[in-house]
């Protein structure tokens, strides 16, 4: 390198001493606010953690419904079902519960039948009343969607009269 | 008359507070800082504890007759403490000029021209090397000296000496600085150079 050259770049090389650094920058001037230049990349995990958690909201199941209130018949058969058209039973009585056994299986929930399902139960009859189905001007036969739900079994020292012909209604 | 007389007392008073003084110098403060810690980061710590020296003694500021070359100074002050913080901190770095220099020569060899090799960063990391060795009253001025807003005489007012001192200091500086490129850089190429061209 020649000593002509070495002036030179001893010339330029001092007109640069004291610019910044960075290129593109205003001499003197920073290029951004320090936060905006080195914190900016701490608030990256923010929305992702807030994404993450809306989608964990969404895809967790809602939490069931209570279960309907538990069912009791005689020991040794099983709960007796209720068609549609009658009222929901009553919870059982604090007495009840307390002589329920702990083994017990929780009571089914109600469950709506088909009308293919209903036509081939066998229910007893003169307890609850089948409705035939009926056949409509056109020859098209509608089985009413019927709902069934289950009722709370009186007590077996208790007789029920009110339901003539139930099973419940014998004394052990 | 006199109303308006008050206003511009009051703006006066406003326009010379510490805020002002720091908004009209800040590029230089800065530069100043830089030119000694030869880092951005360093740089603007040490501006922004120079301004709080600023601020602390604004109730001195009406005394002040150059706010220029007082704000210089408590810039280069502020600068060259936390470089001696810093060089106790990074003792024994020491940026090798020899290879410095082959980098600048190989760069220029490759057909760079004199404002691309001074603009690289071999170039500057070798100038603060050499400005680095050089003795502490050259080193003041010549650093000082690159600060585009400094004239002599501001000069001679932070560093305490006369403007005519300050320019025979930079010349003595730059002309020990270029023979010491020279040994580098033209001793670096004749070493290359095959023995047959001789």
């Amino acid at each position: 390198m020649e000593r002509k050259t070495v002036s030179r770049l001893l010339d330029e090389g001092l007109k640069n001493y004291s610019r910044v650094e960075a290129p593109g920058v205003a001499p003197g001037m920073p290029a951004r606010p320090r936060h905006d230049r080195i914190n900016w990349w701490l608030w990256l995990p923010a929305p992702v953690a807030v994404a993450a958690v809306l989608t964990l909201l969404a895809v967790i199941p809602r939490r069931p419904e209570a279960p309907p209130p538990v069912q009791r018949g005689i020991a040794g058969t099983p709960p007796a079902p209720v068609f549609a058209g009658t009222q929901p039973s009553r919870p059982p009585s604090v007495a009840m519960r307390a002589r329920r056994p702990r083994s017990q299986a929780p009571a089914p929930s109600i469950h709506v039948l088909s009308p293919e399902e209903l036509a081939g139960m066998e229910l007893p009859a003169g307890l609850f009343p089948k409705q035939p189905p009926r056949p409509l001007a056109g020859g098209e036969i509608v089985i009413p969607e019927i709902t069934i739900r289950e009722v709370t079994i009186p007590d077996i020292e208790t007789r029920n009269t009110e339901r003539p012909g139930s099973a419940t209604t014998e004394t052990r | 008359m006199r109303m308006g007389a008050a206003a511009e007392l009051v703006i006066d008073e406003h326009a010379g507070g510490p805020e002002a003084v720091v908004e009209e110098h800040r590029r230089m403060a800065y530069r100043i800082a830089y030119s000694v810690l030869r880092n951005h980061h360093d740089a603007e710590d040490a501006m922004q504890e120079a301004f709080l020296r600023i601020w602390r003694a604004s109730a001195k500021l009406p005394q002040i007759a150059d706010r220029k070359a007082w704000v210089a100074r408590i810039a280069w002050n502020v600068a060259n403490d936390q470089w001696h913080k810093l060089s106790a901190c990074a003792a024994g770095v020491q940026a090798n000029v020899s290879e410095l220099a082959g980098a600048v020569t190989r760069r220029h060899d490759r057909g760079a021209n004199v404002e691309e090799v001074a603009a690289g960063a071999e170039l500057q990391r070798l100038l603060e090397a050499l400005i680095a060795g050089l003795p502490p009253k050259l080193r003041d001025v010549l650093v000082l000296s690159t600060v585009e807003e400094l004239e002599a005489a501001e000069i001679g007012r932070v560093l305490g000496v006369s403007s005519v001192t300050v320019r025979v200091r930079l010349f003595q500086a730059r002309r020990l600085l270029r023979a010491k490129m020279e040994r580098l850089l033209v001793h670096h190429k004749e070493t290359k150079a095959p023995r047959g061209t001789k």
